[in-house]
Protein backbone atom coordinates (compact mmCIF):
# COMPACT_ATOMS: atom_id res chain seq x y z
CA UNK A 1 0.00 0.00 0.00
CA UNK A 2 1.04 3.51 -0.78
CA UNK A 3 1.69 5.76 2.28
CA UNK A 4 0.60 9.07 1.59
CA UNK A 5 2.10 11.86 3.98
CA UNK A 6 -0.13 15.17 4.41
CA UNK A 7 1.61 18.13 3.74
CA UNK A 8 2.40 20.58 6.63
CA UNK A 9 2.32 24.65 7.16
CA UNK A 10 4.36 26.17 9.14
CA UNK A 11 2.34 28.79 11.02
CA UNK A 12 5.47 31.02 11.39
CA UNK A 13 5.85 30.96 7.46
CA UNK A 14 2.11 31.37 6.74
CA UNK A 15 0.11 34.91 5.92
CA UNK A 16 -3.20 33.24 5.49
CA UNK A 17 -3.46 34.45 2.08
CA UNK A 18 -5.52 31.41 1.04
CA UNK A 19 -4.18 30.66 -1.77
CA UNK A 20 -3.59 27.16 -1.19
CA UNK A 21 -7.34 26.59 -0.46
CA UNK A 22 -8.38 27.82 -3.84
CA UNK A 23 -5.70 25.97 -5.25
CA UNK A 24 -5.57 22.54 -3.53
CA UNK A 25 -7.63 19.98 -6.45
CA UNK A 26 -9.37 17.58 -3.65
CA UNK A 27 -10.05 20.72 -1.12
CA UNK A 28 -8.33 19.70 1.76
CA UNK A 29 -7.38 22.94 2.90
CA UNK A 30 -9.45 25.16 4.94
CA UNK A 31 -9.26 28.06 7.34
CA UNK A 32 -9.98 27.01 10.81
CA UNK A 33 -10.96 29.18 14.19
CA UNK A 34 -9.28 32.81 13.15
CA UNK A 35 -8.66 31.96 9.20
CA UNK A 36 -5.70 29.81 10.79
CA UNK A 37 -4.97 27.50 7.75
CA UNK A 38 -5.35 23.92 7.99
CA UNK A 39 -4.75 20.53 6.31
CA UNK A 40 -7.35 18.18 5.71
CA UNK A 41 -5.54 15.32 6.17
CA UNK A 42 -7.87 12.38 5.24
CA UNK A 43 -8.16 14.52 1.81
CA UNK A 44 -4.66 15.47 0.86
CA UNK A 45 -3.33 13.23 -1.82
CA UNK A 46 0.54 14.50 -1.83
CA UNK A 47 0.26 16.35 -4.90
CA UNK A 48 2.10 19.04 -4.49
CA UNK A 49 -0.10 21.44 -5.91
CA UNK A 50 -0.02 23.76 -2.84
CA UNK A 51 3.89 23.89 -2.65
CA UNK A 52 4.28 25.76 -5.88
CA UNK A 53 1.86 28.53 -4.81
CA UNK A 54 2.57 29.45 -1.95
CA UNK A 55 3.89 32.75 -1.86
CA UNK A 56 6.13 32.81 1.48
CA UNK A 57 7.26 28.72 1.47
CA UNK A 58 5.44 27.99 4.21
CA UNK A 59 4.21 24.23 3.47
CA UNK A 60 6.10 21.58 3.16
CA UNK A 61 5.91 17.85 1.33
CA UNK B 1 -35.13 18.54 3.20
CA UNK B 2 -32.61 20.75 2.68
CA UNK B 3 -33.63 24.53 3.28
CA UNK B 4 -34.09 26.36 -0.13
CA UNK B 5 -32.89 29.26 -0.63
CA UNK B 6 -33.91 31.93 -3.65
CA UNK B 7 -30.08 32.64 -3.99
CA UNK B 8 -26.85 31.61 -2.91
CA UNK B 9 -23.69 33.47 -3.13
CA UNK B 10 -20.24 31.75 -3.10
CA UNK B 11 -17.60 34.34 -1.73
CA UNK B 12 -18.10 36.86 0.45
CA UNK B 13 -15.65 39.50 -1.58
CA UNK B 14 -17.02 42.99 -2.52
CA UNK B 15 -18.98 41.69 -5.27
CA UNK B 16 -20.26 38.97 -2.71
CA UNK B 17 -20.67 40.84 -0.31
CA UNK B 18 -22.68 43.79 -2.00
CA UNK B 19 -24.86 41.06 -4.17
CA UNK B 20 -25.69 39.86 -0.62
CA UNK B 21 -27.20 42.88 0.63
CA UNK B 22 -28.57 44.09 -2.49
CA UNK B 23 -30.59 40.56 -2.82
CA UNK B 24 -31.62 40.46 0.89
CA UNK B 25 -32.91 43.92 1.01
CA UNK B 26 -35.27 43.04 -1.77
CA UNK B 27 -36.71 40.53 0.38
CA UNK B 28 -34.61 37.37 -1.04
CA UNK B 29 -33.28 34.37 1.74
CA UNK B 30 -30.14 34.88 0.87
CA UNK B 31 -27.18 32.28 1.83
CA UNK B 32 -23.86 33.46 1.43
CA UNK B 33 -20.95 30.97 1.35
CA UNK B 34 -17.29 32.21 2.72
CA UNK B 35 -14.28 29.88 3.12
CA UNK B 36 -12.89 32.32 5.66
CA UNK B 37 -14.34 32.12 9.16
CA UNK B 38 -13.52 35.88 10.00
CA UNK B 39 -15.17 37.85 7.09
CA UNK B 40 -13.71 41.10 7.43
CA UNK B 41 -10.02 40.36 7.74
CA UNK B 42 -7.66 40.91 4.48
CA UNK B 43 -5.88 38.27 3.53
CA UNK B 44 -5.99 37.76 -0.24
CA UNK B 45 -3.82 41.42 -2.22
CA UNK B 46 -6.92 43.23 -3.96
CA UNK B 47 -6.65 46.96 -5.24
CA UNK B 48 -7.24 49.99 -2.16
CA UNK B 49 -8.20 53.12 -3.81
CA UNK B 50 -11.54 54.84 -5.05
CA UNK B 51 -10.07 56.50 -8.40
CA UNK B 52 -12.06 59.74 -8.87
CA UNK B 53 -13.62 60.96 -11.32
CA UNK B 54 -11.99 58.17 -13.74
CA UNK B 55 -13.66 57.16 -16.15
CA UNK B 56 -13.26 53.24 -15.91
CA UNK B 57 -15.08 50.07 -16.14
CA UNK B 58 -18.04 52.76 -17.22
CA UNK B 59 -18.46 54.05 -13.98
CA UNK B 60 -17.47 57.56 -12.39
CA UNK B 61 -16.77 57.51 -8.50
CA UNK B 62 -17.07 60.91 -6.65
CA UNK B 63 -16.99 60.69 -2.49
CA UNK B 64 -18.37 62.76 0.09
CA UNK B 65 -16.85 62.84 3.86
CA UNK B 66 -19.86 63.16 6.03
CA UNK B 67 -19.31 63.59 9.65
CA UNK B 68 -16.45 60.86 10.16
CA UNK B 69 -17.80 58.53 7.08
CA UNK B 70 -17.75 59.13 3.68
CA UNK B 71 -20.75 58.16 0.82
CA UNK B 72 -18.61 56.92 -2.19
CA UNK B 73 -21.47 58.12 -5.53
CA UNK B 74 -21.18 55.46 -8.22
CA UNK B 75 -22.28 57.76 -10.77
CA UNK B 76 -23.22 55.72 -13.97
CA UNK B 77 -24.74 53.43 -11.78
CA UNK B 78 -27.36 55.73 -9.86
CA UNK B 79 -26.42 54.08 -6.44
CA UNK B 80 -24.50 55.55 -3.31
CA UNK B 81 -22.52 53.09 -0.95
CA UNK B 82 -21.30 54.82 2.83
CA UNK B 83 -18.29 54.07 3.70
CA UNK B 84 -17.22 54.38 7.88
CA UNK B 85 -13.72 54.38 7.54
CA UNK B 86 -11.01 56.82 7.12
CA UNK B 87 -9.99 57.55 3.75
CA UNK B 88 -6.34 59.19 2.30
CA UNK B 89 -6.83 61.26 -0.46
CA UNK B 90 -3.92 61.21 -2.61
CA UNK B 91 -2.97 64.16 -5.34
CA UNK B 92 -0.38 62.28 -6.63
CA UNK B 93 1.74 60.18 -8.42
CA UNK B 94 4.87 59.26 -8.70
CA UNK B 95 7.30 56.33 -11.18
CA UNK B 96 10.95 55.92 -10.22
CA UNK B 97 13.40 55.37 -12.93
CA UNK B 98 16.24 52.22 -12.62
CA UNK B 99 18.61 54.60 -11.12
CA UNK B 100 16.35 56.71 -8.51
CA UNK B 101 15.06 59.37 -11.01
CA UNK B 102 11.51 60.18 -10.69
CA UNK B 103 8.66 61.63 -12.19
CA UNK B 104 5.82 62.80 -10.17
CA UNK B 105 2.23 63.72 -11.56
CA UNK B 106 0.15 65.64 -9.76
CA UNK B 107 -3.58 67.39 -9.32
CA UNK B 108 -3.99 70.08 -7.75
CA UNK B 109 -8.11 70.57 -7.82
CA UNK B 110 -9.06 67.16 -6.48
CA UNK B 111 -8.08 64.20 -5.46
CA UNK B 112 -6.59 61.48 -7.89
CA UNK B 113 -7.81 58.53 -5.42
CA UNK B 114 -9.03 58.12 -2.12
CA UNK B 115 -7.25 55.03 -0.77
CA UNK B 116 -9.70 53.30 1.97
CA UNK B 117 -9.00 50.28 4.04
CA UNK B 118 -10.32 46.95 2.50
CA UNK B 119 -11.22 45.74 5.92
CA UNK B 120 -13.61 48.76 6.81
CA UNK B 121 -15.49 48.23 3.30
CA UNK B 122 -15.83 43.96 4.12
CA UNK B 123 -17.06 45.32 7.72
CA UNK B 124 -19.49 47.96 6.20
CA UNK B 125 -21.48 45.68 3.84
CA UNK B 126 -21.29 42.10 5.97
CA UNK B 127 -22.87 44.03 8.93
CA UNK B 128 -25.64 45.86 6.63
CA UNK B 129 -26.29 42.48 4.67
CA UNK B 130 -26.98 40.27 7.95
CA UNK B 131 -29.19 43.51 9.27
CA UNK B 132 -31.17 42.61 6.00
CA UNK B 133 -31.23 39.06 6.43
CA UNK B 134 -28.71 37.51 4.78
CA UNK B 135 -27.51 34.55 6.22
CA UNK B 136 -23.38 33.75 6.07
CA UNK B 137 -21.86 30.38 6.29
CA UNK B 138 -18.47 30.86 6.74
CA UNK B 139 -15.37 28.55 6.92
CA UNK B 140 -16.61 26.82 3.77
CA UNK B 141 -15.65 26.30 0.13
CA UNK B 142 -17.78 26.41 -2.76
CA UNK B 143 -16.11 23.31 -4.69
CA UNK B 144 -18.85 23.33 -7.93
CA UNK B 145 -22.28 24.02 -8.72
CA UNK B 146 -24.91 22.37 -10.73
CA UNK B 147 -27.66 23.29 -12.54
CA UNK B 148 -31.12 21.76 -11.57
CA UNK B 149 -34.61 21.77 -13.43
CA UNK B 150 -35.66 24.42 -11.56
CA UNK B 151 -32.87 25.44 -9.95
CA UNK B 152 -29.02 25.28 -9.24
CA UNK B 153 -27.02 23.22 -6.43
CA UNK B 154 -23.67 23.98 -4.64
CA UNK B 155 -21.46 21.65 -3.63
CA UNK B 156 -19.86 22.63 -0.14
CA UNK B 157 -17.36 21.63 1.70
CA UNK B 158 -17.26 22.59 5.73
CA UNK B 159 -14.65 20.83 8.63
CA UNK B 160 -13.95 18.22 6.27
CA UNK B 161 -17.60 17.62 5.08
CA UNK B 162 -19.05 17.93 1.86
CA UNK B 163 -22.48 18.44 1.64
CA UNK B 164 -25.37 19.86 -1.18
CA UNK B 165 -27.17 23.41 -0.86
CA UNK B 166 -30.20 24.13 -2.80
CA UNK B 167 -31.41 27.85 -4.14
CA UNK B 168 -33.24 28.73 -7.32
CA UNK B 169 -29.96 30.67 -8.56
CA UNK B 170 -26.24 30.77 -7.77
CA UNK B 171 -24.61 34.04 -7.86
CA UNK B 172 -20.67 32.96 -8.08
CA UNK B 173 -18.35 35.34 -6.52
CA UNK B 174 -15.14 33.06 -5.88
CA UNK B 175 -12.88 35.64 -7.87
CA UNK B 176 -10.33 35.56 -10.37
CA UNK B 177 -9.30 31.51 -9.45
CA UNK B 178 -12.90 30.64 -9.05
CA UNK B 179 -13.51 27.03 -8.64
CA UNK B 180 -17.15 27.11 -9.76
CA UNK B 181 -16.21 28.80 -13.46
CA UNK B 182 -14.30 25.59 -13.75
CA UNK B 183 -16.96 23.13 -12.53
CA UNK B 184 -19.72 24.89 -14.58
CA UNK B 185 -17.72 25.07 -17.91
CA UNK B 186 -17.19 29.12 -18.04
CA UNK B 187 -13.21 28.91 -18.36
CA UNK B 188 -14.00 26.55 -21.57
CA UNK B 189 -12.99 29.26 -24.23
CA UNK B 190 -11.18 31.31 -21.98
CA UNK B 191 -7.50 30.42 -21.46
CA UNK B 192 -5.27 31.28 -19.48
CA UNK B 193 -3.37 34.27 -20.76
CA UNK B 194 -0.95 35.47 -17.57
CA UNK B 195 -0.77 33.84 -14.26
CA UNK B 196 1.49 35.03 -11.59
CA UNK B 197 2.47 35.43 -7.97
CA UNK B 198 1.94 38.54 -5.60
CA UNK B 199 2.69 39.90 -2.52
CA UNK B 200 1.66 42.64 -0.33
CA UNK B 201 3.52 43.62 2.37
CA UNK B 202 2.17 46.91 4.74
CA UNK B 203 5.13 48.22 6.37
CA UNK B 204 4.79 50.68 9.93
CA UNK B 205 6.92 53.10 10.22
CA UNK B 206 7.93 53.97 6.29
CA UNK B 207 9.47 57.20 5.54
CA UNK B 208 7.94 58.10 1.98
CA UNK B 209 9.96 61.52 0.72
CA UNK B 210 6.88 62.83 -0.57
CA UNK B 211 3.34 63.43 0.00
CA UNK B 212 1.38 59.82 0.04
CA UNK B 213 0.59 58.99 -3.65
CA UNK B 214 0.72 55.58 -5.79
CA UNK B 215 4.13 54.90 -6.74
CA UNK B 216 5.85 52.67 -9.77
CA UNK B 217 8.98 51.58 -9.11
CA UNK B 218 10.69 50.43 -12.07
CA UNK B 219 14.56 49.17 -13.41
CA UNK B 220 16.27 45.54 -13.57
CA UNK B 221 18.07 46.70 -10.41
CA UNK B 222 14.52 46.03 -8.27
CA UNK B 223 12.86 43.75 -10.99
CA UNK B 224 14.37 43.54 -14.43
CA UNK B 225 11.57 41.96 -17.05
CA UNK B 226 10.46 39.91 -13.93
CA UNK B 227 7.40 42.07 -12.66
CA UNK B 228 6.11 45.54 -11.25
CA UNK B 229 6.70 46.91 -8.17
CA UNK B 230 4.21 49.39 -6.49
CA UNK B 231 4.50 51.10 -3.22
CA UNK B 232 1.13 53.16 -2.11
CA UNK B 233 -0.54 54.28 1.56
CA UNK B 234 -2.14 52.10 3.87
CA UNK B 235 -5.43 53.14 5.72
CA UNK B 236 -5.08 51.09 8.33
CA UNK B 237 -3.15 53.61 10.30
CA UNK B 238 -0.79 56.62 10.33
CA UNK B 239 2.61 56.43 8.31
CA UNK B 240 1.57 52.84 6.62
CA UNK B 241 2.92 51.96 3.68
CA UNK B 242 2.49 49.08 1.20
CA UNK B 243 4.67 47.42 -0.94
CA UNK B 244 3.10 45.19 -3.32
CA UNK B 245 5.07 43.34 -6.08
CA UNK B 246 3.13 41.27 -9.11
CA UNK B 247 6.05 38.91 -10.39
CA UNK B 248 6.32 35.35 -11.90
CA UNK B 249 6.54 31.81 -11.01
CA UNK B 250 8.54 30.46 -9.00
CA UNK B 251 5.27 31.99 -6.43
CA UNK B 252 8.11 33.26 -3.52
CA UNK B 253 9.56 35.32 -6.19
CA UNK B 254 7.87 38.52 -5.12
CA UNK B 255 8.59 37.73 -1.20
CA UNK B 256 12.49 38.08 -2.60
CA UNK B 257 11.67 41.03 -4.58
CA UNK B 258 10.14 42.84 -1.47
CA UNK B 259 12.96 41.92 0.61
CA UNK B 260 15.54 43.14 -1.61
CA UNK B 261 13.64 46.42 -2.17
CA UNK B 262 12.95 47.11 1.13
CA UNK B 263 16.69 46.15 2.49
CA UNK B 264 19.19 46.53 -0.16
CA UNK B 265 18.22 48.35 -2.99
CA UNK B 266 18.70 52.60 -2.98
CA UNK B 267 14.99 53.01 -2.03
CA UNK B 268 15.76 50.97 1.70
CA UNK B 269 16.59 53.98 3.38
CA UNK B 270 12.66 54.38 2.64
CA UNK B 271 12.22 51.41 5.10
CA UNK B 272 15.37 52.08 7.61
CA UNK B 273 13.21 52.15 10.72
CA UNK B 274 10.28 50.18 8.91
CA UNK B 275 8.80 46.63 10.01
CA UNK B 276 6.11 44.27 8.15
CA UNK B 277 2.84 44.72 10.09
CA UNK B 278 0.63 42.06 7.63
CA UNK B 279 1.19 40.62 4.46
CA UNK B 280 -1.78 39.55 1.96
CA UNK B 281 -0.78 37.65 -1.13
CA UNK B 282 -3.01 36.25 -4.85
CA UNK B 283 -2.17 34.38 -7.49
CA UNK B 284 -3.35 36.44 -10.34
CA UNK B 285 -4.78 34.37 -13.35
CA UNK B 286 -5.58 36.54 -16.52
CA UNK B 287 -8.45 34.97 -18.26
CA UNK B 288 -10.31 36.41 -21.18
CA UNK B 289 -13.79 37.73 -20.35
CA UNK B 290 -16.73 35.65 -20.50
CA UNK B 291 -19.03 37.08 -22.92
CA UNK B 292 -22.03 35.79 -21.58
CA UNK B 293 -21.41 35.43 -17.57
CA UNK B 294 -23.88 33.18 -16.41
CA UNK B 295 -24.78 29.18 -17.26
CA UNK B 296 -28.25 27.94 -16.60
CA UNK B 297 -29.69 29.24 -13.24
CA UNK B 298 -25.85 30.13 -12.04
CA UNK B 299 -24.57 33.96 -12.72
CA UNK B 300 -20.72 34.74 -12.03
CA UNK B 301 -19.86 38.19 -11.16
CA UNK B 302 -16.86 40.05 -9.77
CA UNK B 303 -13.39 38.45 -11.40
CA UNK B 304 -14.67 35.31 -11.65
CA UNK B 305 -16.11 36.32 -15.15
CA UNK B 306 -13.22 38.85 -15.59
CA UNK B 307 -10.36 39.92 -17.07
CA UNK B 308 -9.02 40.67 -13.77
CA UNK B 309 -9.09 44.36 -14.09
CA UNK B 310 -12.77 44.81 -12.39
CA UNK B 311 -10.96 46.25 -9.45
CA UNK B 312 -12.76 46.46 -6.13
CA UNK B 313 -15.56 49.42 -7.28
CA UNK B 314 -16.33 47.23 -10.42
CA UNK B 315 -16.65 44.29 -8.22
CA UNK B 316 -19.23 46.59 -5.90
CA UNK B 317 -21.52 47.13 -9.26
CA UNK B 318 -21.44 43.75 -10.51
CA UNK B 319 -23.07 42.55 -7.20
CA UNK B 320 -25.43 45.95 -7.06
CA UNK B 321 -26.76 44.31 -10.58
CA UNK B 322 -26.70 40.65 -9.77
CA UNK B 323 -28.83 40.86 -7.03
CA UNK B 324 -31.39 43.01 -9.19
CA UNK B 325 -30.63 40.19 -12.16
CA UNK B 326 -31.79 37.77 -9.78
CA UNK B 327 -34.61 39.11 -8.61
CA UNK B 328 -35.97 39.21 -11.91
CA UNK B 329 -35.25 35.82 -12.72
CA UNK B 330 -37.01 34.69 -9.70
CA UNK B 331 -39.59 36.55 -11.21
CA UNK B 332 -39.62 35.16 -14.57
CA UNK B 333 -38.07 38.18 -16.15
CA UNK B 334 -34.95 37.70 -18.03
CA UNK B 335 -32.79 39.41 -15.30
CA UNK B 336 -29.38 37.46 -16.49
CA UNK B 337 -29.97 38.88 -19.96
CA UNK B 338 -30.08 42.29 -18.84
CA UNK B 339 -27.06 41.64 -16.61
CA UNK B 340 -25.08 40.10 -19.61
CA UNK B 341 -26.12 43.90 -20.89
CA UNK B 342 -24.99 45.94 -17.96
CA UNK B 343 -21.77 43.80 -18.24
CA UNK B 344 -20.57 43.79 -22.02
CA UNK B 345 -21.57 47.28 -22.53
CA UNK B 346 -19.82 48.94 -19.28
CA UNK B 347 -16.63 46.35 -18.94
CA UNK B 348 -14.39 47.73 -21.27
CA UNK B 349 -12.59 44.48 -21.38
CA UNK B 350 -15.31 42.73 -22.00
CA UNK B 351 -15.74 43.34 -25.41
CA UNK B 352 -13.61 45.97 -26.85
CA UNK B 353 -9.69 44.83 -26.87
CA UNK B 354 -8.38 48.44 -27.75
CA UNK B 355 -9.47 49.55 -24.50
CA UNK B 356 -7.06 46.84 -22.48
CA UNK B 357 -4.40 48.32 -24.79
CA UNK B 358 -5.31 51.55 -23.89
CA UNK B 359 -5.54 50.48 -20.07
CA UNK B 360 -2.38 48.28 -19.83
CA UNK B 361 -0.29 51.79 -21.82
CA UNK B 362 1.58 52.01 -18.67
CA UNK B 363 2.61 48.90 -18.40
CA UNK B 364 3.61 48.81 -22.40
CA UNK B 365 5.61 52.13 -21.28
CA UNK B 366 7.36 50.71 -18.87
CA UNK B 367 7.88 46.94 -20.26
CA UNK B 368 8.99 48.56 -23.27
CA UNK B 369 11.51 50.89 -22.84
CA UNK B 370 15.22 49.62 -21.97
CA UNK B 371 16.46 51.12 -18.52
CA UNK B 372 18.93 53.81 -19.84
CA UNK B 373 16.17 55.39 -21.75
CA UNK B 374 13.54 55.60 -18.78
CA UNK B 375 16.73 57.05 -16.63
CA UNK B 376 17.04 59.84 -20.22
CA UNK B 377 13.02 60.19 -19.93
CA UNK B 378 12.21 60.14 -15.95
CA UNK B 379 15.82 62.47 -15.63
CA UNK B 380 14.66 64.96 -17.81
CA UNK B 381 11.15 65.03 -16.33
CA UNK B 382 12.70 65.46 -13.21
CA UNK B 383 14.87 68.12 -13.77
CA UNK B 384 11.65 69.87 -15.31
CA UNK B 385 9.84 69.34 -12.40
CA UNK B 386 6.01 67.64 -11.57
CA UNK B 387 3.67 67.19 -14.58
CA UNK B 388 0.26 68.97 -13.81
CA UNK B 389 -3.01 67.17 -14.58
CA UNK B 390 -5.66 69.33 -15.27
CA UNK B 391 -9.06 69.09 -16.79
CA UNK B 392 -10.71 66.38 -17.85
CA UNK B 393 -10.01 63.22 -16.79
CA UNK B 394 -8.89 60.54 -19.29
CA UNK B 395 -8.59 56.44 -18.84
CA UNK B 396 -4.75 56.89 -17.53
CA UNK B 397 -5.10 59.70 -15.31
CA UNK B 398 -4.52 57.36 -12.15
CA UNK B 399 -1.30 55.96 -12.89
CA UNK B 400 -0.30 59.15 -15.03
CA UNK B 401 0.54 57.43 -18.36
CA UNK B 402 -1.11 60.03 -20.89
CA UNK B 403 0.30 63.07 -19.08
CA UNK B 404 3.64 61.36 -18.45
CA UNK B 405 3.66 60.64 -22.29
CA UNK B 406 3.17 63.95 -23.20
CA UNK B 407 5.39 65.37 -21.05
CA UNK B 408 8.19 63.50 -22.25
CA UNK B 409 7.30 64.45 -25.81
CA UNK B 410 7.32 67.69 -25.37
CA UNK B 411 11.14 67.73 -24.61
CA UNK B 412 12.86 68.70 -27.40
CA UNK B 413 15.88 66.55 -26.16
CA UNK B 414 13.29 63.63 -27.21
CA UNK B 415 13.46 62.88 -30.85
CA UNK B 416 14.02 59.77 -33.01
CA UNK B 417 13.42 56.32 -32.58
CA UNK B 418 13.09 57.09 -29.26
CA UNK B 419 10.25 59.94 -30.08
CA UNK B 420 8.49 56.99 -32.35
CA UNK B 421 8.34 54.82 -29.55
CA UNK B 422 6.52 57.43 -27.52
CA UNK B 423 4.02 58.18 -30.40
CA UNK B 424 3.20 54.48 -30.93
CA UNK B 425 2.18 53.69 -27.10
CA UNK B 426 0.32 56.78 -27.00
CA UNK B 427 -1.53 56.37 -30.17
CA UNK B 428 -2.73 53.57 -28.59
CA UNK B 429 -5.99 55.42 -26.94
CA UNK B 430 -6.34 58.31 -29.99
CA UNK B 431 -9.61 57.99 -30.27
CA UNK B 432 -10.32 58.55 -26.41
CA UNK B 433 -9.64 61.94 -26.43
CA UNK B 434 -9.90 63.67 -29.76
Amino acid sequence: MEVIMPITISREKCIRCGICIDECPTAAICYEGNNITRVIEKDCNDCGACLTVCITEAISP
Amino acid sequence: MAEKYHVIVAGAGPAGLMASLKAAEKGLKVLVVEKKNNLCEELKTTGNSFRIKNPINGEFLTVDPENGKAIVHFHNSSFDMEYSGKLIPTYNTYAFSNSGYCVRSTRKDRPLTCVYRMETLFKDLKEKAEKAGATFMTGTVALSAENGKTGATLQVKKDGKVSFLEADCIIAADGLNSRLSEATGLNRDRPVMIRGPVIETVFKGAEFPYPPGLTFVLGKDMLGSRGFLFVYPHAAGEKLYAVMVNSRFPATQPLAITEHFTKKSKFAPWFKNARPIHRTGAIVTVRPPAQVPYVGNILFIGDAAAYGETLVPGAIRTGYYAADAVYKEISGERGFEEYTNFWTSNFEFVNNPQKQKDYTKILRLYGGLPDEELDFLFKLAEERGPIEQKGETAINEYSGGDAMLDYFMSFPEVKGELLNKLKEIRGADAHFNK
